[in-house]
């Protein structure tokens, strides 16, 4: 077995909280449909080719319910691989919008089914981001609504819970609450959207005597990650 | 019937569901191609012959000549296993002499998941002195994949391997009222195995020693990751030495390095020894890592400590 597919494992196994960015920034429109597809995961360093982040990817859809609220489910390749059906069905809310900038808050519940054994997880995660417009361009053919072209900056906090107190033999689960820090950038166009996120990965848990070699922000303490990811809205 | 109808509906509406049907059979395809991290555990290293004293690579311990054994005493063995349909030869070292096995007592040695036997041969001769050079024999192998034994390095086979093994030990003329086992690292599942299922394995052994167990396979994932994750998500290996260690009646003595960050003393070795009924000693070494503990202890006082527990 080579060096990436031992690193591609682990990075499934130690961070498969981190294998995706921030769905929804912010709501679709009302009647919104958006397919939408994200690459990244963790940076690890890969003997023979760098520092990279790991090809995490997956896919969902998502409907804008109203202009506050939206749903979504995503599926991710990554734990096909496994066997493992991995789904998430989560909602974009936004209880505050003021102007340029807004708060969402997106709860989702993460189902991981193995196929072979039956073996299951649910792994419920909130996340909350705020999110500042710098930059709307309106052209005249689409004023007052869906702006040609909007740049967005969003930081937030995305938290994974792990609701099952005792692991095998009996022993404490001393990990309830996994958090990780997102900062990102998002491009707005009238039907695509592009966004690149980084993620500060589990900032409170040591990355020592872990196999690989995850450069963090934070020295001897989580992981750094990198994604993008494109949106058709239709 | 159902089955007719869903066929039916498919057949009728094929054309709308194409992309539904062609959706799910990539998902069907990458499911059926299963990745597994089985391989992960075991890490072995090709060898064409085995160099031992003259293996200029990297070795578990670094041992002074006061542990040399003359070549008189070393005898390279192997033993049959199938694997897939096919005849292997097992590897082996004993030291010791191969004429008075029937009269010897022995230690059955199961090594770590690392390289092959020349990364391991330091401990083989460290264990050769125990209680003086030649008091017990010492029989090591290399499992399949590892070294110059051929094969796919899997549960299975390394288990086919320990039986092997112990197959011939009898035929020299071993009985189990004089074989000891002892396991290191991974080696600490065929030691529990046959420990757990006496009657089933051609020896049993009358006592055991365990450093740096591993608890279980499951275990080892859930301590690699955050999240409780089931085991069967990334390995089918069914290691479960918590667990067998229940059904082990013999005496067992148990080493770890306080310091082991790779199978902690918390959720690895204490788990085993607090499973292990009847007799059972511990030796906890503080500083000790995961392969330094003999070095940490003093080796000396290692092999000293493991000889008298034999000799009780």
């Amino acid at each position: 077995m080579n060096s990436f597919k031992i690193i591609l494992i682990l990075n499934v196994l130690i961070f498969s909280f981190g294998c995706a960015p921030t769905r929804y920034v912010k709501p679709l429109e009302r009647g919104e449909h958006s397919v939408n597809a994200h690459f990244g995961g963790p940076v690890s360093k890969v003997p023979g080719m760098g520092t990279i982040p790991l090809p995490f990817s997956s896919i969902g859809y998502g409907y804008g319910l109203s202009e506050d609220l939206t749903v979504s489910g995503n599926m991710y390749a990554t734990s096909l691989l496994f066997g493992v059906g991995q789904v998430d069905v989560s909602a974009c809310y936004q209880p505050w919008k003021k102007d340029r900038m807004g708060i969402t808050l997106s709860p989702a519940l993460n189902i991981l089914v193995d196929f072979y054994t039956g073996a299951n997880r649910l792994w419920p995660q909130l996340d909350a981001n705020y999110y500042f417009d710098y930059s709307i361009y309106r052209s005249r053919a689409v004023e007052g609504r869906n702006p040609k072209r909007i740049n967005t900056v969003y930081a937030g906090i995305s938290n994974w819970f792990d609701p099952y107190l005792t692991e095998s033999q009996g022993r404490k689960n001393e990990q309830f609450w996994i958090p990780s820090l997102q900062f990102g950038h998002q491009w707005e166009r009238r039907h695509w959207d592009y966004q690149l996120e980084m993620k500060i990965l589990a900032p409170i848990y040591s990355n020592e005597n872990i196999v690989v070699d995850y450069p963090s922000l934070l020295g001897n303490y989580g992981a750094l990650g990198a994604y993008f990811g494109v949106h058709y809205k239709f | 019937m159902v089955l007719s109808g869903l066929i039916l509906v498919f057949i009728t509406n094929f054309k709308k569901m194409k992309k539904l049907f062609f959706l799910a059979l990539i998902v069907l395809l990458v499911v059926s191609c299963r990745k597994r991290m089985d391989s992960f555990l075991f890490n072995p290293s090709p060898l064409e012959t085995y160099l031992l004293d003259a293996y200029q690579g990297e070795t578990s311990l670094d041992l002074s000549g006061q542990y040399a054994v003359p070549n008189s005493m070393i005898h390279r063995v192997e033993f049959p296993i199938i694997d897939n349909g096919e005849t292997i030869m097992i590897q082996g070292i004993y030291v010791g002499d191969t004429s008075s096995i029937a009269s010897d007592t022995v230690l059955l040695y199961c090594h770590g998941n690392k390289d092959h036997m020349d990364f391991y041969w330091p401990r083989q001769k460290l264990y050769a002195h125990m209680g003086g050079l030649g008091r017990y024999g010492v029989l090591m192998f290399d499992y399949p994949g590892y070294g110059a034994t051929k094969g796919s390095p899997t549960e299975e086979n390394m288990y086919a391997s320990t039986r092997s093994a112990l197959q011939w030990l009898k035929e020299k003329g071993l009985t189990s009222n004089r074989l000891m086992m002892m396991g290191f690292s991974l080696g600490s599942a065929p030691v529990c195995e046959v420990a757990g299922h006496e009657g089933e394995y051609p020896l049993a052994p009358s006592k055991i020693i365990l450093e740096a167990p591993f608890a279980s396979a499951e275990i080892l994932i859930q301590d690699g990751g955050l999240l409780s994750m089931p085991g069967s998500f990334l390995v089918d290996l069914k290691i479960d030495n918590a667990t067998e260690i229940k059904k082990v009646n013999v005496p067992l003595l148990w080493i770890h390095g306080e310091d082991d960050s790779f199978l902690t003393v918390a959720h690895h070795g204490q788990l085993v020894y607090d499973n292990k009924p009847g007799a059972k000693e511990k030796v906890l070494i503080p500083g000790g890592e995961h392969e330094t503990t003999p070095f940490v202890m003093g080796y000396q006082a290692y092999i000293d400590r493991i000889a008298a527990f034999i000799g009780q």
